[in-house]
């Protein structure tokens, strides 16, 4: 069985045995019950049935309980525990006090202290007292309760055999009950029956307590994996069931009067003989089955040790094969070793007499040999040497074995220590070793050295001594190392100068880890100097410095008289070094705290021109700083500050260019370069806007084809430019694209710098001022207009409403109508009907008619004139400028003279109108005064003009962003230039005498312009038609 | 039949407005001058009507309209201005004249300023 399905075992029996508990509790709950409210169901099963007595019920609570809180194994909590142990120690209590009254007789109150039993009860023989074998079940489990995880030995485990014993009791009124034999239930006179609910409870509980703990005991036995388990599990309740089964059916049998007492007993004996047979033989099949098992597990287990046996004799035998080997090879190897000796014996003999330095060393590590060139490399002389251990006191600061002590000692694993991978076997001495290691404490900056070592074997083969011999490498090293660092450093030279797109901070830094790279340096730092060397601003700090560093707020700028010994490179305009920083300084002045511990320092002064433009230092290299290093950050520090500089000097370029650039693109005016040829150079943005054309379609070409404005100008552009005479403010008009008549001031410029000959043309757009200064010259004229008529107004409105009222006066008083007339005629004896008759037909009243009616034009002229000095009374609001356009048109077709002398009906009237047009704040009938104006205009234009054309008139409304478009086009004769500038002026008729007042366009304009803040104009040529065209804005400013 | 008090600095104003106004069959009483005016009705004149230019050598008509008010509160008063800037003061609205009662010169047609003198004189 393996361990999972065994905890599954084990889980099993705690299950059951938490069941028990909570069974049993629930059994004496139910009787409390019964007991409380008197069900007999409960208390007694069946009617004829002992009841199971309230104490008993009591008693089965705190057992179950007890049972239910002392399960976990081991236990829990301490409280649960205890709480346990006194649920079961109050059932033991009680079973405890029932059986002293039994053996004392003397009541002791408990049996009906909590309810009366009925007098009537059965099989009791004290009411309300539980059936003694119970209160001794009571006593035993509580005790196996309590001694529940009691138990000295292994098997021994008192709980066990409580619970067992408490079973033993309960089973007997059990069966009785079972077979319904009564004298098996208990009852006497003298003692109260176990009612049938509490022998099953007491199984139950029993067998709860029993799995309780199934690690200990005789449980361990049942629950474990092994035959014994399964036996024990399977045989024990099997044998019970069976024997409890025979038991009924002999009674059974017998009650039957199937066979007698006696004759059943022999019968029985047989059966129970067969079965029980029939279990030893199954049990005897299961051990069978194990021993089986067990013996091919034994047999494997041999099976796998003689394997092993073998494997070790292999072993064994290639052990002492590889010893054999051994043997030989150490044989050879002493005759090696001989004739190594001997050709040692010879190159000892060299070695003393050789320029090399070299120094021999006996068994015992004493100095027998110090030559002279080794003298004069670590300057230690051979007296002091020879005969002592001190060999190293020449090479190293501490007492450690040299590489010849480490040969002799045949150390490999101490050389690795000593000398790492620097140390190799010698490629020309066979069984010496050499190696190169840096010396630092000898001459005065160190010393690299090339050394080798080697043993020296006497005659008879022994290793007698040790050699080794130095070679002095430095001025070779220096060199190596010196060619490496300008390597890199032009290496980064060069990727910094490649670094195009780079920020110039991006440089520094990168110049700064390659300075810390070069110079093996831990930190390094960049400061930029000012102008008069006063101020030093820190730049860069290398990436390690920032890491460590934990200066709160760092400050950037230094005053160079403030700072301390890494100001030194300024004042003392030269490289500083200071290899032992450690040591006391007055030039120091101390650090911030959280600052970079620094051990080694180095720094130098960038230079231009003389100039320190920068400081560069690096800190803590594990060697001391030297000259190379100082001459590989100068010269890495200089280069950087040239790449810099260039770098600075095309930024300004190149910002100088776009700046230009943009000035000259964000000219309103259009700028082209040309050279002396007129071929353009020069094409700023305005240009390109004018034309359409990009620089790029026009660079080269001619100016006068690519600017068609300048037809008319070319000859005295080029004159200009020959004679090097500027060209200035020549203003001119021509057409564009769409023919509309543009103005332009032209200039020519020739350029005179170095080097650049040609000229720049300018050209400006100047239109809209034109008309602007056109339009303020109308404006001008009108106000004056405007102010004259105001005062002439009333002079002149006065005489004539003289003539008028004369006129008025003189019909009257000629007519026949008026009684007055007749009597004064008929006093002077005149026939006033005569009189009337002359006046008509000499055609006086006629002349009196046409005085009125000159006199009201006259009137009108002198109204109109007003209208340009008198204030705006207007009422502005929101009009529907195509609703304003038909009624103009309605008022139009039925006005008298256009209908009678132009024949407005023929004329066809085209309206093209934007749909959804907002309304324009504006005076409605000023408005309509204008276009009807305007209507007339141009219906009075097209009777002039040729009759094979058919007059038409366009009225046209267009929204623009913030105005309202009104065209009043005609397709009449047109005006010509002379014309048409004058068109607004007040006075200005080209109508035949009487037919116009000269004002209407001008009023018109002046309704405009003044009233409404809108614009108007004329674009007409002869034979073109003319158009009108007024701008409202939507909402009226100010 | 009532009076009409005529005030115009014009003679020719004044003889043709008046000889209309007695065509009209009105008695009309002619003053050249505010002051002229003011005398008039000083002198025991009880004139309906006073038709009145504004402009005036002296006082103005502004004023001789207050001074006869004044003095003969039932006076219905015309004005008859060559200005055509004029507009009513609101002194002179509150002795009731309006707009209707203002006429610019020049008039090529008397009819409506003589229909409305007659309606004032009609009580």
């Amino acid at each position: 069985m393996n361990r999972a399905s065994q905890d599954k075992l084990i889980q099993r029996f705690r299950i059951v045995s938490r069941g028990a508990g909570m069974i049993v509790a629930l059994v004496g709950g139910m009787v409390l019950i019964g007991w409380v409210g008197d069900i007999t169901e409960l208390t007694n099963i069946l009617p004829d049935y002992v009841a199971m007595k309230a104490n008993t019920a009591i008693a089965f609570l705190l057992s179950g309980i007890a049972l239910w809180l002392l399960r976990e194994d081991p236990p829990t909590t301490p409280l649960r525990t205890t709480m346990g142990r006194a649920c079961a120690l109050l059932a033991l209590m009680l079973g405890l006090l029932t059986l002293a009254e039994y053996v004392s007789n003397i009541p002791l109150g408990i049996d009906e202290a909590l309810f009366r039993d009925s007098q009537s009860a059965v099989q009791t023989s004290h009411p309300g007292r539980m059936a003694p074998n119970s209160a001794a079940n009571f006593v035993l489990l509580g005790l196996a309760l309590l001694l529940a995880d009691f138990g000295h030995t292994r098997w021994f485990r008192p709980s066990e055999f409580l619970a067992l014993t408490a079973f033993g009791i309960a089973m007997l009124p059990f069966t009785g009950y079972l077979y319904g034999v009564s004298s098996l239930v208990g009852y006497t006179h003298r003692y109260t029956a176990m009612a049938i609910h509490t022998s099953a409870a007491f199984l139950v509980l029993s067998t709860g307590i029993l799995f309780m703990r199934t690690n200990r005991g005789w449980m361990q036995l049942v629950t474990s994996g092994g035959a014994a388990g399964l036996i024990m599990r399977l045989l024990f309740p099997l044998t019970v069931i069976m024997l409890v089964v025979l038991g009924w059916l002999r009674l059974a049998g017998e009650q039957a009067g199937f066979y007698t007492s006696e004759s059943g007993t022999s019968v029985f004996v047989l059966i129970r003989i067969v079965l029980i047979g029939a279990i030893i033989a199954g049990v005897a099949r299961v051990v069978h089955h194990l021993e089986r098992v067990r013996d091919a597990a034994q047999e494997d287990l041999e099976r796998a040790n003689r394997g092993l046996e073998q494997r070790v004799q292999q072993r064994t035998r290639e052990v002492e094969e590889s010893n054999r080997a051994l043997v030989e090879e150490v044989q050879h190897r002493a005759r090696v070793e001989q004739a190594l000796r001997e050709s040692e014996s010879r190159l000892q003999a060299i070695l003393h007499g050789s320029p090399v330095a070299q120094f021999v060393i006996d068994r015992d590590h004493s100095v027998i040999s110090w030559n002279r060139p080794l003298e004069e490399y670590t300057g230690i002389k051979a007296e002091t040497m020879l005969g002592t251990s001190q060999q190293w006191r020449a090479f190293y600061p501490s007492e450690r074995p040299c590489l010849a002590d480490l040969l002799l000692e045949g150390e490999r694993e101490q050389m690795r220590q000593w000398y790492g991978s620097k140390v190799t076997p010698s490629e020309l001495v066979e069984g010496a070793y050499e190696a190169t290691d840096f010396f630092p404490n000898l001459g005065d900056a160190g010393r690299w050295l090339y050394f080798m070592a080697a043993v020296i074997r006497g005659p008879e083969g022994d290793v007698i001594g040790a050699v080794e011999t130095l070679r002095d490498i430095t001025d070779r090293k220096r060199a190596e190392e010196a060619r490496y660092l300008d390597e890199q450093r032009l290496d980064a030279l060069l990727r910094l100068n490649q670094m195009t797109r780079a920020s110039m901070k991006e440089l520094t830094d990168f110049a700064l880890e390659e300075a810390v790279r070069l110079t093996k340096s831990k930190i390094g730092y960049l400061a930029f100097m000012n102008e008069d060397e006063s101020v030093l601003t820190m730049y860069s700090w290398s990436r390690s410095a920032m890491s460590q560093c934990t200066v709160q707020e760092k400050p950037i700028v230094y005053p160079v008289r403030d700072t301390g010994l890494w100001g030194e490179a300024v004042r003392q305009r030269r490289p500083v070094i200071t290899n032992d920083y450690t040591v006391p300084s007055p030039l120091k002045k101390g650090f911030p705290e959280g600052h970079v511990p620094i051990l080694r320092h180095m720094n130098i002064p960038v230079m231009d021109e003389g100039r320190i433009v920068a400081v560069a230092g690096v800190g803590n290299k594990d060697e001391p700083y030297d000259e190379s290093d100082t001459r590989q950050l100068t010269l890495l520090m200089e280069g950087m500050w040239r790449i810099l500089q260039r770098r600075r000097t095309e930024d300004a370029i190149r910002h100088m260019r776009a700046y230009l650039q943009n000035v000259v693109n964000s000219m309103p005016s259009v700028l082209v370069g040309i050279d002396l040829d007129g071929a353009v150079t020069h094409w700023n943005r305005e240009a390109a806007r004018l034309t359409g054309m990009e620089e790029a379609d026009v660079k080269g070409r001619d100016f006068g084809d690519v600017l068609p404005q300048l037809q008319g100008q070319l000859e005295k552009v080029r004159a200009a430019i020959r004679e090097g005479q500027a060209l200035e403010n020549e203003r001119f008009g021509a057409r564009n694209s769409e023919q509309d008549m543009r103005f332009y001031d032209l200039m020519v410029y020739p350029l005179i710098a170095n080097g650049t000959q040609g000229a720049v043309l300018r050209l400006d757009d100047v239109t809209s001022r034109v008309q602007i200064e056109e339009m303020m010259v109308q404006t001008e004229k009108m106000m004056s207009v405007g102010g004259l008529a105001a005062g002439m107004a009333h002079e002149i409105n006065n005489p004539l409403g003289g003539i008028l009222q004369a006129c008025q006066n003189i019909e009257r008083r000629t007519s026949l109508d008026l009684a007055k007339n007749v009597e004064v005629a008929q006093a002077l004896g005149i026939d006033l009907g005569l009189v009337h008759q002359y006046l008509r037909e000499r055609g006086i009243l006629e002349f009196v008619a046409g005085i009125r009616s000159d006199g009201a034009r006259a009137a009108r002229i002198v109204s109109d004139m007003l209208a340009f000095s008198r204030r705006s009374t207007s009422q502005m609001a929101s009009v529907d400028l195509g609703e304003a356009v038909e009624t103009v048109l309605r008022l139009a077709a039925n006005d008298y003279d256009l209908k009678k002398q132009y024949d407005f009906r023929n004329i066809q009237i085209v309206r093209d109108f934007e749909s959804n047009l907002p309304p324009v704040q504006c005076d409605k009938t000023k408005i309509e005064q204008v276009l009807l104006n305007l209507v007339k205009n141009a219906a009075q234009a097209l009777a002039t003009r040729d009759k094979t054309i058919a007059p038409v008139i366009t009225v046209r409304l267009a929204r623009e962003p913030r105005h309202l478009r009104i065209e009043v086009s005609d397709n009449g004769p047109g005006m010509d230039e002379t014309i048409r500038r004058r068109a607004f002026e007040p006075f200005f008729t080209t109508k035949e005498v009487g037919v116009g007042t000269g004002l209407g366009l001008s009023v018109s304009y002046f309704i405009i312009t003044r009233q409404h803040k809108g614009t108007m104009s004329v674009e007409s040529g002869p034979g073109e038609g003319s158009r009108f065209i007024i701008r409202l804005p939507f909402r009226a400013e100010g | 039949m009532r009076t009409v008090l005529l005030v115009d600095d014009e003679i020719t104003v004044r003889t043709t407005l008046g000889a209309y106004l007695e065509d009209d069959g009105l008695n009309v009483l002619c003053a050249a001058s505010a002051e002229e005016a003011i005398a008039s009705l000083d002198r025991g004149c009880r004139p309906g009507v006073c038709i009145m230019d504004m402009r005036l050598p002296g006082m103005d008509g502004h004023d001789a309209i207050l001074a006869l008010h004044a003095r003969l509160p039932e006076l219905h008063f015309l004005i008859h201005t060559g200005s055509l800037s004029y507009g009513l003061t609101d002194d002179l609205r509150a002795i009731g004249i309006t707009e209707k009662a203002l006429f610019r010169k020049p008039l090529s047609d008397l009819r409506p300023l003589t229909d409305l003198v007659r309606a004032l004189l009609t009580p």
